[in-house]
């Protein structure tokens, strides 16, 4: 393991931000840390850093403890590499300059320390625009800037706060990509803090979900997505349908859930993923993402609900409608060709689609 | 350019509302409206405030007063030649009077019924046409000693004792280039010795450690806190530090001291003629003279010889032989004596 | 009202309170007769000639050159001490040493030379210690000068240490540096145009200053160029062309120095705030006792002996002997002229000047802060190298122009009257105020001016809501200093103050020259504990206004270079101003 974080805690007197998390980065792997305001990321970043003391727990990096209570190696001797949310760019350095002062610091051989810059130039596509100050960079090149400074010693561990955030929307989206094939290609082990899912989701290997200063669930970025392990997971990781559910019966299946039937509205029987543990008679959610239900505007078949459309909005590859149930809750859904605002349409789920959570 | 008029203009219409609304003052307003009910009076001397509240309060006639140092007032003076605003005009020194009266100036050809009073020593110094009036005299150099150092017997009685070995780095005086009344000092020393023997003279008293300071206070500092024993400065500064108790007595050589006169002139282009007229015929009369001599107002200068003879002097000067510099002559020279001084003494 | 009509109003301005009346002054050094009589546009050199062969002339113009550089380094380095003491590190009584650097700032500059004369001074308390050799020396008037003009440095350099953000400290420590190395390669780069900028007005106050010039200066026999200046205006018959090509000489030297500013500064952009929302924490100091000491020792020698000596003076006896205390000096300013009388209305030139000032500066300054056309760009460059124009200088051009018959016919015969005082007082301060109101414009991120136009708000609607809230702090102090500045002025008030209406320090000169040195010291000390008082309480007031809107203004990042639509940083606001240990 890279990084091993153990039952960490950091309370800034009465105010918990963060309570007993224990997480471990095997080399090379991208987590993120993904979190609303206020859920404790930033201090998870900065423990790391070094700019904040644990009140509990140890970090450990490469077998070597960075921090726990009463012992903190200071920041410039942890070998660990960041990127600031607005990029923390030094402005009378040029790009040259400021990727090539972490190597001065670790007094590599200027040979090298050129060389070193001029491959990282090349891997952040910044390579004429070494001479630039940062005032003279767009955002998405001083980001590139920040980045290749992290990475210039080939720290074990790349710290990214939020580097998103300073980046327009459309600049984002082409960033996410390219940022994931940066880190891979440096083989760094990266914990990225974002509020973003699909940022979480585009970039890492794994994702880490905070509130309020606690751990709420690891995994892959689709596990997190389809099988969040309670509510606040599954709205945090993508628009959601709940229908109020009971299990009905669970049939064992080898893997991570099982599979069985509940009752949704107390009436309709559907198929649906439980997870492991939950027996018969639990009553819960059924969470149904938009993207699994489809909309047919001729007869209804079973495993069709009929639905009177509330409203309509053309997203360009498709129109997301909020359509009323009958006896049911208002959902989410999308469709390819248009609808218009109180037509009756039909609505078929993908049976096997269908999460459970208990309640 | 055009653009630039333009934007002068409006800017000029912009102050002009904009003092018009609230910055001028409504003292301003009226002296503006009528500015021929007041006298305008720049002074370089200590007892120009209370001869222009005396005159207020005897003539009724407003007396706006600039009191400033001789400096200054020469420069606004110069600087509004074009466009005098002043009526009346008293300092020290007839060189720069001579040169305004040059440049046409100050009012000639007029007399106060007051210059009747002139003593003889007033009658040698008013110029034949009567361009500018002394009020006053003092020296511009004369000799003073500590006493605590230097006993009555040993003091210097001519210029040349100055050069004994026994005021070797003893001996202070003004920098020309800096205090006013030095300059004549100079001038005076240039008339009685001659030029290239002055030279030499100022040269010798270099060679024994004479010591430059800027103006009369410092020099006097000096000589009253024993930095030095002697020094050589304007007289009535040196009388005063010893009517105040300083351990100071003042000497004046026997080869003669510079005559520095005060004097007071009226503008050429006078906006109140007549009350400039009353002014100076008011300070040659027996209440303005006594006014000049309110020490407790004034302080040193009030301490001069006079040139009426309706007054005596505050402190009698004894064994003075009176050096009179012709301020053209003076005047004429006066840059490049200040800057042999400056080059050859001063450094 | 438009952004237009606003470039016409701030050049307008700009050519008439300075340009005009300075080229009425400069111009003669090549037309010397140009306010003859009668008037000639005869081209000569001898302005130029007679400065060469006046001893004074080039020695003085090395003398001032040399003086202002070296002062301007030992001030920035005690400046930059200071700022870093009270910024940088939890030094205790901070609070006390900060109100003790405005107090240097707007002590009266001859309150602090007289101050020094009375203790070093021919008969002071030292006269014959040691000291007395370096003081009145080239090494000690440089000395002298650093020690009052620090704040300047002081000021600057504390604004900046403000604007930087933590994060690019701690980028700087996560790429392995020290603190030493984030020092010397970070922070101090980061402070230079700061340090620069302080520098660059330490050395055009030196190269207008006259008090030390004439006093100190002239003691330790070191002409300077100020002084040359005043010998050309003060010889009979003036040398005003003389006079005009010193002038023209300063001006050349702060140029100079403004163009070696920009060079050092290249093209490095410091024009927003770099490095996250969070402030430079305070470091913890190792001995604060020493520190302390050393502070305190700073303003001991800066501020509290000088002032001692004047106020020692205030209460000795008129004529009497030392030691004997009486408030007669005192007594004697009340109900005559050259007494209180000049204090008051001085106060009132001061708030007046401050406030037009002020106004003008603000025009001026949002003028500029948008690109203009080539008269802006002339009138810009004019304004800022105009920043060491010596009084007299400005107060001669001032007559020149303000006494031109043809004002008279038009019902603009200003000079000798309050105004054109008031607008020379304001021409005087403009150049300052003009260079740290722009300075702190580059603080508003134009976005927040677009956004103000296109919510439908006009250019006044958009000064009174975005510019003056946002920078209110900065025109507070630049008003201050404006005003201070303005109660003591001497030179220009000499020259231009209405007849019969003195000015405070015109007042405390005519006592000195009168040799009522306790009276003069009395109207000094009773002048500055009142304007001190009015400070303090102005000050007092600015604080509670600013802590209420701090919330709004100081923490939070509007530095421009985030997008609208960004989601605020949340953990930053769950863990408010929390510093970490190796915070600086």
């Amino acid at each position: 393991m890279s990084l091993e974080i153990l039952n960490l805690s950091v309370r800034y007197g009465a105010v918990t931000a963060l309570s007993g998390v224990s997480l471990a980065v095997g080399s090379g792997e991208i987590v993120a840390v993904l979190g609303p305001s206020g859920s404790g990321k930033t201090t998870l970043l900065q423990v790391l850093a070094g700019i904040q003391n644990p009140s509990r727990g140890e970090v450990r990096l490469e077998g070597r403890t960075l921090a726990r209570p009463g012992l903190s190696v200071a920041p410039e001797r942890r070998g660990i590499g960041m990127v600031f949310q607005d990029f923390a760019l030094w402005p009378h350095m040029t790009v040259v300059d400021t990727i090539r002062f972490p190597l001065e610091t670790l007094r590599t051989p200027r040979r090298e320390q050129f060389q070193r810059v001029s491959e990282l130039l090349a891997l952040v596509h910044l390579g004429s625009l070494g001479d630039r100050y940062p005032h003279e960079l767009s955002g998405g090149q001083r980001q590139r800037v920040a980045i290749a400074r992290a990475l210039a010693t080939r720290p074990a561990l790349i710290l990214l706060d939020e580097p998103m955030s300073s980046l327009d929307a459309r600049l984002r989206e082409t960033m996410r990509a390219d940022l994931a094939r940066i880190l891979r290609q440096e083989r760094a082990t990266a914990l990225y803090v974002t509020h973003d899912r699909l940022e979480a989701m585009a970039v890492a290997d794994r994702v880490l979900l905070l509130r309020s200063g606690q751990l709420i669930q690891a995994g892959t970025p689709s596990e997190l997505y389809e099988q969040p392990s309670d509510c606040f997971t599954a709205e945090f990781m993508g628009p959601a349908n709940w229908f109020e559910a009971e299990v009905v019966n669970v049939n064992a299946s080898p893997g991570a859930f099982l599979t069985g039937t509940v009752s949704i509205q107390g009436t309709t029987l559907l198929k649906a993923r439980v997870p492991v543990g939950v027996g018969p008679g639990t009553r819960g959610a059924a969470l149904i993402r938009p993207e699994h239900l489809h909309v047919v505007k001729a007869c209804p078949k079973p495993e069709t609900w009929q639905a009177h459309v509330t409203q309509a909005t053309y997203l360009g590859a498709h129109w997301q409608l909020q359509a009323a149930i009958a006896n049911g809750p208002s959902v989410t859904a999308y469709h390819p060709a248009a609808v218009t605002v109180g037509e009756e349409i039909g609505l078929r789920y993908e049976s096997n689609t269908v999460w459970f959570i208990p309640i | 350019m055009r653009s630039l008029l333009k934007l002068a203009s409006s800017l000029t219409a912009l102050a002009t509302l904009g003092l018009g609304a609230g910055l001028v003052t409504p003292a301003m307003t009226e002296a503006a409206q009528r500015p021929h009910l007041h006298l305008i009076f720049y002074s370089a001397q200590g007892y120009d405030a209370a001869e222009a509240a005396a005159f207020q309060k005897a003539t009724g006639i407003r007396v706006h007063l600039s009191d400033m140092s001789t400096g200054p007032l020469l420069a606004k003076v110069s600087a509004e030649a074009q466009n005098p605003k002043w009526d009346v005009i008293w300092f020290d020194g007839n060189g720069a009077m001579a040169a305004l009266n040059q440049q046409g100036q100050l009012l000639r050809g007029w007399t106060p019924s007051t210059a009747k009073n002139y003593n003889r020593l007033g009658r040698s110094l008013l110029p034949k046409d009567h361009a500018y009036f002394p009020t006053g005299v003092t020296s511009a150099g004369a000799l003073a000693y500590n006493t605590k150092l230097v006993s009555a017997k040993n003091a210097p009685r001519t210029w040349q004792e100055l050069l004994k070995p026994e005021f070797r780095n003893a001996v202070g005086m003004n920098n020309p280039a800096i205090s006013g009344p030095t300059y004549p000092l100079l001038a005076g020393l240039f008339k009685q010795m001659g030029v290239a023997k002055g030279e030499t003279f100022f040269t010798k008293l270099k060679a024994n450690g004479l010591k430059i300071y800027p103006t009369n206070g410092n020099t006097l500092q000096a000589l009253a806190s024993g930095r030095i024993k002697v020094a050589m400065f304007q007289d009535s500064a040196e009388l005063y530090a010893k009517r105040s108790g300083d351990p100071v007595n003042v000497i004046y050589p026997r080869g003669g001291v510079t005559m520095l006169p005060s004097d007071i002139a009226i503008s050429a282009h006078a906006p109140d003629m007549a009350a400039a007229k009353r002014f100076v015929t008011w300070v040659l009369s027996k209440r303005g003279q006594h006014v000049m001599q309110d020490i407790r107002a004034a302080g040193s200068d009030s301490l001069f010889q006079p040139v009426t003879n309706q007054i005596k002097p505050l402190l009698r000067r004894t064994g003075v032989h009176w050096i009179n510099v012709n301020p053209i002559w003076a005047g004429e020279h006066e840059t490049p004596w200040v800057n042999w001084f400056t080059n050859n003494v001063v450094r | 009202m438009g952004f237009r009509t606003l470039n016409g109003m701030a050049a307008a301005v700009v050519v008439i309170l300075i340009a005009l009346p300075l080229l009425a002054l400069l111009l003669q050094s090549i037309w010397p007769d140009l306010f003859s009589l009668p008037p000639s546009l005869r081209i000569s050199g001898a302005g130029f000639n007679a400065l060469f062969q006046d001893p004074y002339g080039i020695r003085s113009i090395v003398d001032s050159a040399g003086l202002a550089v070296s002062t301007a380094v030992i001030a920035t380095v005690l400046g930059g001490a200071v700022a870093y003491l009270l910024e940088a590190v939890e030094l205790p009584a901070r609070g006390f040493f900060t109100a003790m650097t405005w107090l240097v700032l707007l002590a009266p500059s001859f309150l602090i030379g007289q101050g020094w004369q009375f203790l070093f001074g021919p008969g002071g308390i030292w006269a014959k210690g040691p000291l007395v050799g370096i003081l009145l020396s080239p090494v000690g008037v440089a000395l002298v000068l650093s020690l009052k003009l620090f704040p300047f440095s002081t000021l600057a350099i504390s604004g900046a240490l403000r604007g930087i953000g933590q994060d690019v400290v701690h980028a700087a420590r996560l790429s392995g540096a020290s603190l030493w190395t984030t020092w010397r390669r970070i922070l101090v780069p980061l402070l230079l145009p700061a340090a620069l900028a302080g520098a660059l007005i330490v050395l055009a106050e030196v190269l207008s200053d006259f008090g030390v010039a004439s006093t100190l200066a002239q003691t330790a026999n070191f002409p300077l160029l100020t002084y040359a200046i005043y010998a050309a205006m003060e010889t009979f018959p003036v040398n005003f062309s003389e006079a005009a090509a010193l002038a023209v000489i300063l001006v050349v030297l702060v140029s100079l120095a403004q163009w070696v500013e920009r060079w050092i500064m290249g093209r490095r952009g410091y024009a927003t705030r770099w490095g996250g929302s969070q402030n430079l924490g305070r470091q913890p100091l190792a001995r604060p006792w020493i520190w302390l000491a050393a502070i305190s020792a700073l303003f001991v020698v800066a501020f509290v002996l000088p002032a001692w000596g004047i106020v020692a003076v205030s209460f000795e006896s008129p004529g009497g002997s030392f030691g004997h205390w009486t408030l007669a000096n005192y007594l004697s300013l009340w109900g005559r002229t050259y007494g209180l009388d000049t204090f008051v209305r001085s106060l009132g030139y001061a708030v007046a000047a401050g406030g037009l000032g002020l106004v003008v500066g603000i025009v001026v300054s949002i003028a500029w802060w948008r690109r203009g056309g080539w008269l802006i760009a002339a009138l810009k460059a004019l304004t800022t190298t105009t920043i060491a124009i010596p009084g007299i200088v400005l107060g001669a051009g001032y007559i020149f122009f303000w006494n031109q018959p043809i004002l008279g016919r038009i019902g603009l015969a200003l000079y000798g009257t309050p105004a054109a005082l008031l607008l020379a007082y304001v021409a005087g301060t403009l150049p300052y105020s003009v260079r740290v109101a722009s300075g702190s414009m580059v603080q508003i991120p134009p976005n927040a001016i677009f956004a103000a136009r296109t919510a439908g708000a006009g250019l006044t609607r958009v000064i009174v809501r975005i510019f003056i809230p946002m920078l209110r702090d900065t025109w507070f102090r630049v008003w201050l200093i404006s005003f201070a500045g303005v109660i003591f002025e001497l030179p220009v008030s000499e020259l231009l103050y209405p007849a019969g209406a003195p000015t405070l320090a015109v007042g405390i000169i005519h006592q000195i020259h009168s040799m009522r040195f306790g009276t003069g010291a009395a109207l000094t000390v009773i002048s500055t504990v009142l304007m001190g008082v009015m400070v303090g309480a102005a000050q007092f007031l600015q604080n509670r206004c600013s802590r209420r809107d701090e919330h709004k203004h100081s923490r939070t990042h509007w530095a421009g270079n985030r997008m609208a639509n960004d989601p605020p940083s949340a953990p930053r606001l769950s863990a408010p101003r929390k510093e970490g240990k190796f915070s600086l």
